[in-house]
């Protein structure tokens, strides 16, 4: 895999995030591109093959689990690990913003 | 039904201009059926307005599929369950959605291609270097016919080995 893996470094590309968000609730991928493009109101959309590569990669890296699924189609969830990578790389964002409202002064920084 | 060879210049250089060629000659009734020795076999029908997706993906589960079918995508072909072509209309969005997956995309052909050429670029310098050595014509034959067929395993390589590692420097530099 890529040597400047941004899995390794804790951080998690933009798909990633949105995609480990929408398994906060187990989900099959469909309905995880869905989620997300339903959420970020059409901001974000992730093809299939993103999708495919990312779902492979958080299940290696353990951020996510397949549930024994009743249908054809295999369900994922969040696991410890991923949400607490997760909770982390949301503080990350978040910090990330409040330096650049303080900077730009604007609503938002308290 | 018709059919129509297209012949292909190496996915490694040419991949988007021949997806292109392929939704132009879509457009004049003649569509992909599959993956023929160095190129593509096109059958004739109605035209279409579509576009052609290509991934590469070793031994994809039915989830892969899936993905595609319900995004829009519809599984033309596939070679030696690695290299695969879809096709969806005009409104299908892009199958690579970021460029972190893009890249990923290219870099394990990179890494296959360049590992091969390795190998074989190791062998040719130890044929290479058996030369030194006075043979009977019969072996001097035989090491010919075995070093030909090295440089060719070797040109089949290494240029698409060059050309994945160009396009995925491309795609981190230009995102």
């Amino acid at each position: 895999m890529p040597r400047t893996d941004s899995l390794e470094l804790g951080e998690l590309t933009d798909s990633m995030f949105y995609i480990l968000l929408a398994l906060t609730t187990p989900r099959h991928g469909y309905l995880v591109m869905q989620f997300v493009e339903e959420t970020t109101r059409g901001r974000m959309q992730i093809g299939p093959a993103s999708m495919y590569t990312i779902i492979k990669k958080l299940l290696n890296a353990e951020l996510i689990e397949p549930m024994d699924g009743d249908g054809k189609k295999k369900n994922y969830r969040i696991t410890n690990k991923g949400r607490s990578i997760l909770t982390d790389d949301v503080k990350r964002r978040q910090a990330m913003v409040e330096d650049a409202c303080a900077i730009l002064d604007m609503e938002g920084s308290r | 039904m018709r059919q129509k060879y297209m012949s292909s210049w190496g996915l490694a250089f040419a991949e988007e201009r021949e997806m292109r060629k392929l939704e132009r000659m879509a457009a004049k009734g003649w569509h992909l059926k599959k993956f023929a020795p160095l190129g593509y076999t096109l059958v004739e029908g109605e035209p279409e307005d579509v576009q052609y997706s290509l991934d590469y993906r070793t031994r994809p589960d039915e989830d892969y599929f899936d993905l595609f079918a319900s995004s829009g995508w519809e599984h033309v072909t596939s070679t030696g369950d690695e290299i695969h072509i879809f096709k969806g209309n005009r409104d299908a969005k892009p199958i690579y959605s970021d460029v972190e997956t893009t890249e990923e995309k290219y870099h394990d052909m990179e890494r296959q291609m360049g590992r091969a050429a390795l190998i074989l670029g190791i062998l040719w310098i130890a044929l290479f270097s058996l030369f030194q050595f006075d043979w009977p014509t019969v072996v001097e034959t035989i090491l010919i016919g075995i070093q030909l067929l090295v440089t060719i395993g070797l040109v089949f390589t290494g240029l698409p080995y060059i050309g994945y590692r160009f396009k995925r420097k491309r795609i981190s530099r230009e995102g």
